[in-house]
């Protein structure tokens, strides 16, 4: 707004009015549009930023409801599977709901309500109330409806307050009913408790916004916040809406930043708004006048702004303005320098930061009580400085007030009063000081201590008061400055006598009210004085002096004063220039002290009597405040822990109390905190500076104020830890002696006995007869007596200490042989104080001694037997010890015998000695369990000793080396010839063995040959024979007479006996040779086949025949057949005289077991010549009878036996046999 | 009638003269030769050594054939004749003494046309020989000349 103003009347062609008002109108116009633009700009500004934040409102609000439903989600679902696996156990659904909801209430959070209706509608379980048999539309009147319809899912919004925006919907938010047989679970967010949930994440909302949540389905679910109208003002309202990710859900909110708008826009709107109305209307010079006054008037509050800030910066009161939002605006450089921080850190709620958190809850509740009320407040409270503690602050707001009378906002002034608190707090420290009288002498140094208490106590109020006073003049000084008219006020109405003196003349020009009561004197009185007359003589000319050097603000220090009444008292002043009338003065505060000092004197002297006797004890005097601090301590703390008293105070017990004690040093102290005792002789180890503990036994009484409360303790430890130490050790000592297995005794000078031990007690059996032997010679057998008085005992005496071998008298009066050693104590003067001796009982190591001896020889004895000789290897040296027998084994005399490792390599065989040293390696290096080697040794005479040598390395180095070795030497000569023998005997064994077999494959292979051989050649001349005896009677038969024809049939007939001797050789032969196999054979088949062979070769012969079928067997079947057929040919061939004949082939047994049988009612045999049966050649029946070669059975009973299997005959004479066969030791097989 | 031969290679004369007289008996051939080993039976067939001047067809129409021979054995001849591309076809029956299983099946492995076993009896013997002789040189067809 740089416009030009007109200054100079317009040119001579236009009127000067003319000119003004198309100035005016131009100027109004260009006014007009840059106040416009100016406005846009920064309504958009504001604009954007409620925007912003309203955005922000939806957001945390969107993931409030996210969390919120999560959860609601989560139990959900674990109240359906819990559900459902109850009903799957098939309980009572509806008892079991019951029980669901009454365990897991828990998992409810409280805005959430479970219900349980039935198909009815009506409620019979519910969660979070008992609210008993009631119909579900008592929670949502909606719901009957919705239920009706089929909804199984979705929400229906209420709100009690907002019910007119939503009617269509009044009721409960419902969530995912779960139906269950024929009950429906209902979820309901209880709409109250989320309110206030909502309401308390963002306090002004209610204020400046509303909000609304909208379901997918458009519904309203829930609003709230300002009634609608009445923030939106018709100023300005921005929305934002959020939707919920993943859910149903958006978040809705309006925002009227109308405190920022009355704040930044109201005046100048308006203003504007006027002026251009103005403009408009008048089309006059007034706008020159408007413009300059708008322009005044925003000078007017720049100037106005930045005096305030200058006014507020320079005092030292830390000053802060907030707007109507609450939020403050401003804080003045004081603040910022006490805190630390920038104005940013600090405008809106982050001062709050600073607040000491126990004591911002309290402020906050102060601040915006008072706040809404519009009234003024003054707390107190911690506000955390730029050196990080934290100073108490008085803070005073008041309420501020535009020109109109608008409420604008506070400000508050807020003072340092850290000195006053810490003055009220050292009072309380101060009067839990005393002492617990636990002696008489103490008694005195607490009765001094109470008086000294009392006394500090009156001194540290007076001291407060009178720092509290201070502050408050300080500071009204300050402020005085700054305004002569809240000067007068204040200088009128103060408590504190105050005067204005003028500088040159010294003349009191003003005195207050509380001068005049001071002082005695009346206004009029005063005004006639001049400052030095308030001054005794002796200070007069001082003060004079001193006040011609005074300038701007000062404390001159304490002076005596005197009243009109003579008397003195004592003051400080603090004084600073001003102009008075138009003079130069300076105006003086004065404050009494008078009391406060000799206050002060009292107590200055009683406590200084109360240390010098708190000081000087021999104990630790203490004392602790109620939250179990030390607040005092004599030095002694030094010579008992190792801390300075200083250094102690600044430590919490809990820190020195040993870990174990802690418990019991906080009963202890509770106890008596809450009863309001103290504690005697308590002990508690307490940690020394040296990192050691040190036992301390306390004894402490309760600290009363004036009105009887509790204020702590005082009380007394002592060191005791050397008393207890020195308990312990003894006590450890007597147990020793009582432990001990040796007799433990002790007698006065005089041979008196005065002590004697457990064990010794036991050993002599003084237990059991009650008589304690009362002098020495009682305790021993005469001689042993003897030898204890008449040496030992002198000895002792002599040279301090006896030892020997005596004997005590048992029990049962028997001697028991012991080692003894007589000790002398003597005191430093050399007295004889008292003897002791220790007796040990050597019963059972001499007995010990001679098992030994008596083992040693049976094991001698035991290796001369065995002929083993023992050796002991020192491996470090090689040097050997060794018994007699080692060395005789080896032909040498034990007695020059000397060994060495050496030397036994020397002798050690050359085709030994890499086996032997394999195996000591392997031993020591663990690789095999034991040293045993077998070797040869050379003897004496040059011959070589088989030897067994084992061995165990008996000591190991600490680094692992083997150090000695002991083993035995064995002679083995004998084994090893006796091996050695057997040895050569298996090898010739195995070559004859060898032998055998080759001479039996020729065999068998010649066999087979001649075998062959016979098929081939013998047959051959048999058909000549045959042949040629047929072809000389086909061709000569004509010629041939008599006898000569019947000598051709011998011939024919003798070949045929022959060629079939020959083929049951070849079977038989065949039969022990070549692979057995195992085929599954059908034997009924087998013998079913043949008899129908010989049926069909005799068709004459009536035979009856019974085969059983399925007889199965395994084995070679080339050679069952063998046996089949000639079973069944026998039992053909010998029923050719039988009458009636019959064949049978069946199932039977052969020794228990199941088997084959061939019978036949034929000629049969006698029993007698069975043996024969089976023999080659052997026949039971003559030719002419029954022809045949003799081979067959045997050929079967070879084959039968080949399989493993047995057969047996029975027969008899003229009534058949009967041949009956296995196959194997498990008789008859069946083909799997 | 075509000309129709038999070779007979039997070492043993009595089983010869059986044999040839088995055969005469049933009158098949035109003409039976004989030959008593192994390599004589091989000189014969490829007109080598001894019958290098033989007359007569090429191959006899069917060759009885021995096991038990001298020099040769009947196994090794069959052997020969069969990794022979001249004599690859020719019938050849085993006539033998042999009951032994191990030749029988060598015979069929070497090629053999047939194995009859000599029965001891003359009678079976001659029946045997005779019906052999009517079976390959009337009823059986020849293979066809290379």
């Amino acid at each position: 707004m740089n416009n030009p103003l007109p200054s100079h009347p317009p040119s001579a062609r236009v009127t000067p009015a003319q000119v003004t008002l198309f100035l005016s109108i131009l100027i109004a116009a260009i006014v007009l549009a840059a106040l416009g633009f100016d406005l846009l700009d920064k309504r958009q500004r504001v604009l954007d930023n409620a925007r912003q934040e309203a955005q922000n409102i939806a957001g945390t609000q969107a993931r409030l409801i996210r969390d919120h439903l999560g959860h609601v989600d989560g139990v959900l679902a674990q109240l359906a599977v819990r559900w459902h696996a109850r009903q799957l156990l098939h309980e009572d659904a509806e008892q079991s709901l019951r029980d669901l909801l009454r365990n897991h209430r828990n998992l409810l959070p409280d805005a959430i309500e479970l219900l349980l209706a039935d198909d009815k509608g009506r409620v019979v379980a519910a969660a979070n109330t008992l609210l008993g048999d009631l119909p579900l539309e008592t929670y949502c009147p909606a719901l009957a409806s919705q239920r009706q319809n089929g909804v199984r899912q979705g929400l229906v919004a209420y709100h009690p307050e907002l019910a007119a925006q939503c009617p269509a919907s009044p009721g409960l938010i419902y969530l995912k009913p779960l139906k269950r047989s024929d009950y429906t679970l209902w979820l309901f967010l209880l709409p109250d408790g989320f309110r206030d949930n909502l309401d308390a994440e963002l306090p002004r909302f209610s204020a400046s916004a509303r909000f609304r949540i909208v379901g997918g389905s458009g519904n309203l679910l829930l609003a709230g916040g300002a009634p609608p109208g009445q923030a939106s003002d018709g100023v300005a309202t921005v929305s934002a809406t959020v939707t919920v990710p993943g859910r149903d859900v958006s978040v809705g909110v309006d925002y009227a930043p109308e405190h920022i708008l009355a704040q930044l826009w109201r005046p100048q709107a308006g203003f504007t708004f006027a002026l251009a109305l103005g403009l408009l209307l008048s089309w006059s010079l007034i706008a020159f006048f408007i413009l300059r006054t708008v322009r005044q008037y925003q000078d007017y509050l720049a100037a106005s702004e930045q005096h305030f800030r200058t006014l507020a910066d320079s005092g030292s009161a830390l000053i802060w303005t907030a707007g109507g939002d609450k939020l403050c605006n401003y804080f003045n450089q004081p603040w910022l320098r006490f805190t630390g921080r920038s104005l940013a850190q600090e405008l809106g709620n982050g001062w709050a930061e600073g607040v000491h958190p126990d004591d911002l809850a309290r402020c906050l509740d102060i601040y915006v009580g008072h706040f809404d009320k519009r009234q003024a407040f003054s707390m107190d409270y911690r506000l955390r400085h730029a050196d990080g503690g934290y100073r108490w602050i008085r803070d005073d707001g008041v309420p501020r007030h535009d020109r109109d009378g608008l409420f604008i906002g506070y400000i508050g002034f807020c003072y340092d009063i850290t000195a006053q608190q810490e003055a009220a707090q050292a009072l309380q420290a101060a009067q839990s000081a005393s002492l617990e009288a636990q002696r008489q002498g103490r008694l005195a140094a607490l009765n001094q201590m109470e008086d000294a208490n009392a006394a500090r106590r009156l001194a540290e109020a007076a001291t407060a008061e009178q720092q509290l006073l201070n502050q408050r003049i300080t500071n009204l000084l300050e402020d005085m400055r700054q305004s002569e008219a809240r000067y007068r006020h204040l200088f009128e109405h103060n408590p504190a006598p105050m005067l204005v003196y003028e500088r040159g003349s010294l003349r009191l020009l003003a005195v207050n009210e509380a001068f005049c009561r001071h002082y005695g004197y009346s206004h009029e009185e005063a005004l006639d004085l001049r400052l030095t007359d308030l001054y005794p003589e002796r200070d007069r000319q001082r003060i004079a002096d001193l006040i011609t050097r005074l300038a701007g603000y000062a404390n001159v220090g304490e002076w005596q004063h005197l009243k009109k009444d003579g008397s003195e008292i004592t003051i400080e002043a603090r004084s600073h220039d001003i102009e008075y009338q138009g003079c130069r003065a300076r105006m003086a505060v004065i404050t009494d002290i008078t009391d406060r000092k000799a206050v002060e004197r009292a107590v200055r002297e009683s406590e200084e009597r109360f240390r010098n006797l708190a000081e000087n004890s021999a104990d630790w005097i203490w004392a602790l405040d109620l939250n179990g601090h030390h607040t005092y301590s004599n030095p002694n703390i030094g010579a008992l822990l190792g801390f300075a008293v200083d250094e102690f105070l600044a430590l919490a017990p809990a820190s020195l109390v040993h870990p174990d004690d802690l418990a019991k040093f906080g009963a202890t102290f509770e106890h008596a905190r809450a009863s309001r005792t103290g504690w005697r002789n308590v002990v508690i180890r307490w940690r020394h500076k040296d990192g050691g503990y040190r036992l301390l036994e306390s004894s402490a009484a309760p600290v009363m104020d004036d009105q009887g409360e509790l204020q702590g303790f005082q009380g007394v430890d002592r060191d005791i830890t050397e008393r207890v130490q020195l308990e312990q050790e003894r006590a450890r000592l007597a147990s020793i002696l009582e432990a001990t297995s040796d007799i433990v005794s002790m007698a006065d000078p005089q041979g008196n006995i005065i002590y004697f031990n457990g064990p010794g007690r036991t050993l002599l059996g003084i237990e059991s007869n009650s008589t304690m032997p009362d002098v020495i010679p009682k305790v021993h057998p005469q001689w042993a007596a003897d030898l204890v008085l008449g040496e030992g005992v002198p000895t002792a005496i002599r040279t301090g200490s006896w030892s020997g071998e005596t004997a005590v008298l048992g029990a049962g009066g028997e001697e028991i042989p012991v080692s003894q050693v007589i000790l002398s104590h003597k005191d430093t003067q050399g007295n004889l104080l008292f003897l002791s001796t220790i007796m040990r009982d050597i019963r059972e190591s001499r007995a010990a001694a001679q098992a030994l001896r008596e083992s040693e020889e049976r094991l001698r004895l035991a290796l001369t037997a065995a002929q083993q000789g023992l050796y002991d290897l020192d491996l470090t040296t090689g040097d050997a010890k060794v018994s007699p027998e080692y060395a005789t084994m080896l032909g040498y005399d034990p007695a020059t015998f000397k060994e060495t490792n050496a030397a036994w390599r020397e002798r050690l065989h050359p085709d030994d000695q890499a086996a032997v040293y394999k195996a000591y390696e392997d031993y020591v290096a663990d690789r095999i369990p034991e040293y045993r080697v077998e070797f040869r040794q050379r003897t004496r005479d040059g011959g070589w000793k088989w030897v067994l040598s084992m061995g165990r390395i008996q000591d190991w180095s600490a680094d692992g080396r083997p150090l000695r070795m002991l083993g035995t030497h064995t002679d083995i000569d004998a084994l090893k010839a006796a091996e050695a023998a057997l040895r050569d005997l298996n090898v010739s064994l195995e070559a004859r063995v060898a032998q055998r077999t080759v001479e039996l494959t020729a065999a068998n292979q010649e066999l087979e040959s001649f075998a062959y051989a016979i098929s081939h050649d013998l047959r051959a001349p048999l058909r000549a024979m045959s042949g040629f005896s047929v072809a000389l009677q086909e061709d000569y038969g004509d010629t041939l007479t008599g006898d000569a024809k019947r000598y051709l049939d011998q011939i024919d007939l003798a070949s045929r006996k022959m060629s079939d001797l020959v083929d049951g050789l070849l079977t038989l032969s065949r039969s022990t040779r070549g692979e057995l196999r195992h085929d599954p054979v059908d034997l009924s088949v087998l013998a079913r086949r043949r008899l129908d062979r010989l049926a069909h070769g005799e068709p004459l012969r009536h035979v009856t025949i019974e085969v059983e079928t399925d007889l199965h067997a395994l084995g070679d079947v080339r050679m069952l057949e063998v046996v089949i057929d000639n079973l069944v040919d026998n039992a053909w061939k010998y029923t050719g005289r039988t009458a009636a004949p019959c064949i049978r082939v069946h199932a039977g047994t052969v020794n228990g077991l199941r088997g084959f049988c061939v019978s036949d009612n034929g000629a049969g045999f006698d029993m007698a010549h069975a043996a024969r049966l089976f023999q080659p050649f052997q026949r039971l029946h003559r030719q002419e009878e029954f022809p045949g070669t003799g081979i067959g059975l045997a050929t079967v009973q070879r084959i039968v036996h080949r399989h493993g299997g047995e057969i047996v005959a029975q027969g008899k004479p003229d009534e058949g046999a009967c041949f009956c066969f296995t196959l194997s030791a498990s008789g008859l097989e069946k083909p799997s | 009638m075509k000309f129709k031969n038999i070779l007979l290679v039997e070492d043993n004369p009595q089983d010869e003269m059986l044999t040839l007289r088995a055969f005469n008996k049933v009158n098949v051939a035109n003409r039976i030769d004989v030959v008593r080993d192994g390599q004589q039976a091989l000189d014969y067939l490829f007109r080598t050594g001894e019958f290098a001047q033989r007359d007569g067809p090429d191959l006899p129409t069917v060759m009885v054939l021995d096991i038990g021979l001298p020099r040769l054995s009947g196994l090794e001849v069959l052997e020969r004749l069969r990794a022979d591309p001249r004599t690859k076809l020719l019938p050849v029956v085993i006539l033998t003494s042999s009951d032994d299983e191990r030749d029988r099946l060598k015979s069929y492995l070497n090629g053999a046309n047939s194995f009859v076993r000599k029965p001891v009896d003359f009678g079976e013997f001659a029946e045997s020989v005779a019906r052999l002789g009517i079976y390959w040189l009337a009823t059986n067809e020849p293979p066809p000349a290379a």
